[in-house]
């Protein structure tokens, strides 16, 4: 696997976040982190929350019953 | 001691009660909120003057029950010592309720303990007026103080622009939409105006940043009443500022004390002159 991943499906708000903030934790900046996440909530709120901490969201595409987010360690 | 003058009373925050000589003490909260010390002075109150018990009204207010009327000069001047100000009856401006807002709540949009300060410094307790005049401030179209239930309601609201270079054509905001006011149309979002519901939830939503609150203030409702005839406010205007909203209210208040009847709330006085009508007349009469 070239890039750091984490399958948040079936995790809810806010335990998803707090997982994506330590995760990026341990990235260095401008590294690439891929967040599994499910509709409702999670998606509503973890990838505009890890915006609101200073990272970028470079894309976010459904596939199936879930959304596969990649955020940018800012 | 001189005949009892209940309806002076009554002015006051001070209801008869159906036991002889017993009265109710209604308490002015705004906004609902109250510090644990002044709650703890009032449940002392209630103990010395009352019988230990206190009752929570519809408009977020306190009543100290069973108060006997040659108590009642006591407990005013241990409330008047306290900082609080007695709960207004009768045919004037009655407590502007409130949610708990921006402060707190994550879906609100508006500052509405703001509003309903700037609302209650400006026209608590005015009157007499036609009838009963209660006013309530809510922080997103959620309206969870029902503020359409109230003579004037205000809605805190927000309409979304769109930065296309920042969107990732993601297509969150169209799936998210509760209004299913946004549709993609190739890689951009496209927003129908006139189906949004100013919840703001696209904006809150998405991931980049790209939608932005483009216009926001309250959105005013007008008529609502409850009691036998219950009627939900009317759409009177939209986007007003905390500003615009105070210098509303005056001119709302100067066309209800002019055009309405002797106990005529004001959904029936608009329901008599019609909507268009008695915006015509808010219009021509000044603040």
């Amino acid at each position: 696997m070239s890039g750091h991943e984490l399958d948040l499906r079936g995790i809810v708000c806010p335990i998803n976040f707090v997982k994506t903030k330590l995760k990026l934790e341990e990235l260095a900046s401008g590294e690439e982190l891929v967040v599994l996440l499910d509709p409702g909530e999670p998606i509503e709120n973890v990838p505009r929350s890890a915006r609101d901490e200073g990272h970028k969201v470079l894309s976010l595409e459904r596939e199936g019953d879930y959304y596969r987010v990649v955020v940018k360690k800012g | 001691m001189n005949a009892i003058d209940y309806a002076a009373l009554k002015q006051g925050g001070i209801i008869k009660q159906k036991q002889p000589d017993l009265f109710s003490v209604r308490i002015r909260i705004l906004v609902g909120n109250i510090a644990a010390d002044d709650l703890a002075a009032l449940a002392e109150l209630a103990k010395k003057y009352g019988r230990g018990t206190l009752h929570l009204t519809m408009r977020q207010c306190i009543e100290i029950p069973y108060v006997h009327f040659d108590d009642l000069h006591a407990i005013q001047r241990e409330l008047n010592e306290l900082g609080f100000k007695l709960g207004a009856c009768g045919p004037r401006v009655r407590v502007i309720t409130a949610c708990q807002g921006r402060t707190l709540c994550p879906h609100a949009l508006g500052d509405t303990a703001k509003l309903a300060t700037a609302l209650d410094e400006q026209y608590y307790a005015r009157g007499p007026l036609p009838h009963k005049f209660k006013m309530a401030v809510t922080g997103c179209p959620n309206a969870c103080i029902k503020p359409q239930e109230n003579d004037v309601g205000f809605v805190a609201a927000v309409e979304p622009g769109l930065n296309e270079g920042e969107c990732i054509s993601c297509g969150l905001c169209a799936e998210i939409c509760p209004a299913g006011a946004i549709t993609m149309e190739g890689d951009l979002p496209v927003i129908d105006r006139a189906k949004c519901s100013r919840d703001g939830k696209c904006i809150q939503s998405c991931p980049t940043g790209a939608l932005y609150v483009d216009r926001q203030g309250w959105q005013v409702y007008a008529g609502g009443k409850f009691g036998r005839y219950p009627q939900l406010g009317m759409l009177l205007t939209e986007f007003v500022s905390d500003e615009d909203a105070v210098l509303l209210i005056g001119r709302v208040l100067n066309v209800y004390e002019e055009l309405a009847n002797q106990r005529e709330r004001l959904g029936d006085l608009i329901n008599r002159m019609g909507l268009e009508s008695f915006k015509e007349a808010i219009d021509g009469v000044r603040a």
